[in-house]
């Protein structure tokens, strides 16, 4: 029976969508997840545009771009994702100085990080050629860039055959960390956001591995070509590049690029 | 002789009596609903009663104030109910074959020999339960209850799912092989022809014994 | 074709299979021929991975065997090392994420064998061992199939515990779903579908010749 509680209910199930303004749809790949929400907030709070995030690895929301996810903009961990999209003809970077390279709007820092109570000879790079370190946790390096970045550490080291038999894999960086945060592996090849959250800085200490072991991680953001919303991509972008929110990427573990 | 004290609760049924039997042939006689077949199968041992003395020529086989009570298999009882509830993947021989486990295997054969053609189930031994009639179903199930000689053989409603001749043959069957066997058989049922067997026979009605003085058994309270 | 993934997955869902049924018969008896309030609560606990992401459930595996735990600390003095990572690690990950999947369909068929045969078996001196081994498992059968079935192909299909659990390691934890999953993230379609289509032709076949089976022979009673 319709009551006429039930009519409003129904009115405003039916009606509230169309009502609040279709918020921005962010692709964030998953380091972002640490830092990205706060910066979210205050850019709703300059702009007034609603902004949601959807963390997943890189590679997974590549995927779901090219078959018609609904994002508005993609913020990769890397640049060969973002590009693949462009070449495809499903992203741009229109506006920037070049339309058809992924914007970078931060560079990653790959640390080494290992539990307080790991009983491991203090954190260095000659940890990496200890005996102690039995297991050694990295993201995969087929496709999580800081995964890549870990075996490029490692071969500049000329340690990756040695090590190669005491590598697990994780699915993406923030695995690795649980590896490693779960004592299951002695140490692993991480990301510094992660290792800058609340858990891993309290049950851990890490090492920040030299940036000339391992090419630049270059996070690009791209513009979904199908977006309805390209200024509020824009405004975006704008504030993700403005000089407040670099710092505030400096502070959870990313280095600013401008 | 078996004599028991039972208090009992099964669902909402509320059964206290206290009793024994000592003929040969018991009829537990009275409505459906009475709670016959619930002091069966605590006699049986298929339940556990809260408080309950059960006693078998001496040998206590539920003594809840102990915290005993035997397994149905070890208390030199058995029951045969209604429908014969033979194992369906096994055959007529198999099924009687079931309780007979202590015995080497020439003294297993003999006596299997002996309970089928007791039963005149020899012809049809080789058969699974859903190739037998009615009848003969229940004659095998008569065997199985039989085959590891049992002081006592509880029979609930054993004709009830049979006609009247059919029926009669089984009854007529029971009464040979308890004497035969030298069993004491009690023999739960509302149908008045098959009470005629007793020697004895108890009335139950709404979970209390009614005849107390004929049978020896009493109500408590 | 990760031929090596392949024989490793099959290895590892046989071995769960095996060890599921020797704990989910007894454990189904207990649930369908037991007594007591607390038997909800057990058949409710081996209910209970069904609920849980099999990520998460990996990961609560992950802390629980691993070092920082007393029960994963004896682990590692018993094996020499945490059960993360290794094949061993992964069993135990499978046996307890396809549990429900082998109590199941044992207690629905435990239970739908007639009480009255259960009554006789117990009348004629069968114990619980004897009780179900003669009378539960052959009434129960396609059951007992189904749980052997589900188990396998569940164990086979299994990827967030291996995921979580794994680590990735060619030989020991890197089973066929991962690969798959590898071959998916990686843009490699045409791989992915080839595995994908072994996956499934090799469940059809099983199913197939399984379930013909028990259908040509006929034996299995309809009222059970």
């Amino acid at each position: 029976m319709p009551s006429p509680i039930a009519a409003a209910l129904f009115a405003f199930l039916a009606l509230a969508p169309l009502a609040a303004q279709t918020p921005l749809r962010v692709a964030a790949a998953a380091d972002l997840e640490p830092v990205l929400p706060p910066i979210l907030v205050q850019f709703e709070k300059n702009t007034g545009i609603h902004a949601e995030a959807t963390y997943q690895s890189s590679a997974t929301l590549t995927t779901q771009i090219e078959n018609g996810a609904p994002f508005d903009v993609f913020l990769s961990a890397d640049l060969g994702f973002p590009k693949r999209l462009i070449d495809a003809g499903l992203a741009d970077a229109a506006g920037s100085a070049d339309s058809t390279t992924p914007i970078t709007y931060a560079r990653g820092t790959l640390v080494l990080w290992a539990r307080k109570d790991s009983h491991l000879p203090s954190l260095s790079l000659d940890l990496l050629r200890s005996p102690a370190l039995k297991r050694l946790a990295i993201a995969n390096p087929d496709r999580a860039p800081y995964g890549r970045a870990a075996v490029a550490t490692l071969q500049k080291l000329k340690l990756y055959d040695a090590l190669q038999p005491r590598l697990v894999t994780a699915e993406n960086i923030a695995q690795a960390a649980q590896f490693a945060d779960s004592a299951n592996a002695d140490a692993g090849l991480i990301s510094l956001t992660s290792a800058l959250t609340p858990q891993l800085s309290v049950d851990g200490s890490y090492f920040v591995i030299p940036r000339d072991l391992y090419p630049p991680i270059e996070q690009g953001a791209v513009i979904v070509s199908s977006t309805g919303q390209r200024a509020a991509v824009h405004k975006l972008l704008d504030f993700l590049l403005s000089p407040a929110v670099q710092a505030e990427f400096a502070s959870s573990g990313l280095t600013p690029v401008k | 002789m078996l004599s028991f004290s039972l208090n009992a609760h099964r669902g909402a049924f509320h059964l206290q009596v206290e009793g024994a039997f000592a003929a040969d042939w018991t009829v537990v006689f009275g409505p459906s609903g009475a709670g016959k077949s619930t002091l069966l199968r605590l006699l049986a041992g298929l339940d556990n009663p809260r408080h309950a003395s059960i006693v078998l020529d001496g040998r206590a086989l539920t003594d809840s104030a102990a915290r005993l009570c035997l397994p149905p298999g070890h208390r030199q009882t058995s029951l045969v109910s209604q429908q014969p509830a033979l194992f369906p993947h096994l055959t007529a021989l198999a099924n009687v074959a079931y309780g007979l486990r202590s015995l080497d295997r020439a003294a297993r054969a003999r006596r299997l020999d002996e309970v089928l053609q007791l039963v005149g189930a020899t012809g049809f031994a080789g058969r699974r339960p859903q190739e037998l009639s009615g009848g003969q179903a229940q004659r095998v199930a008569l065997a199985r209850a039989l085959v590891a000689q049992p002081r006592v053989l509880f029979a609930d409603e054993p004709t009830g799912s049979l006609d009247t001749l059919t029926g009669e043959m089984v009854m007529d069957l029971l009464v040979g092989m308890a004497r035969e066997e030298g069993t004491t058989v009690v023999l739960v049922t509302h149908d008045a022809r098959v009470a005629a067997y007793a020697e004895r026979e108890v009335m139950v009605r709404d979970g209390r014994v009614l005849n107390p003085a004929s049978s020896q058994v009493e109500v408590a309270q | 074709m990760d031929w090596q993934a392949f024989a490793l997955s099959l290895r590892l869902a046989a071995v769960t299979t095996a060890i599921l049924l020797a704990i989910a018969v007894p454990l189904a008896a207990l649930i369908v021929l037991g007594r007591g309030r607390w038997l909800a609560a057990v058949e409710a606990l081996a209910t209970l991975p069904m609920v849980l992401p099999p990520t998460v459930l990996g990961f609560f595996l992950l802390v629980l065997l691993g070092p920082r735990t007393a029960f994963g600390r004896g682990i590692v003095a018993l094996l020499g090392h945490p059960l993360a990572f290794s094949f061993d690690g992964l069993v135990v990950g499978s046996v307890i994420y396809s549990l429900p999947f082998a109590v199941q369909p044992l207690v629905a068929g435990f239970a739908s064998v007639d009480t009255a045969l259960v009554d006789a078996a117990r009348l004629l001196g069968a114990g619980p061992v004897r009780l179900v081994s003669t009378i539960l498992i052959p009434l129960a059968r396609r059951s007992l199939l189904a749980a052997v079935v589900m188990s396998f192909l569940h164990t086979i299909g299994e990827f967030g515990v291996v995921l979580m659990l794994g680590g990735d390691i060619p030989g020991a934890t890197r089973t066929l779903s991962i690969v798959l999953y590898d071959q998916v993230e990686g843009f490699n379609y045409a791989a992915a579908g080839h595995t994908a289509l072994l996956l499934l032709g090799l469940s059809i076949f099983a199913l197939a010749l399984i379930y013909s089976r028990t259908r040509s022979h006929g034996v299995a009673p309809r009222d059970a």
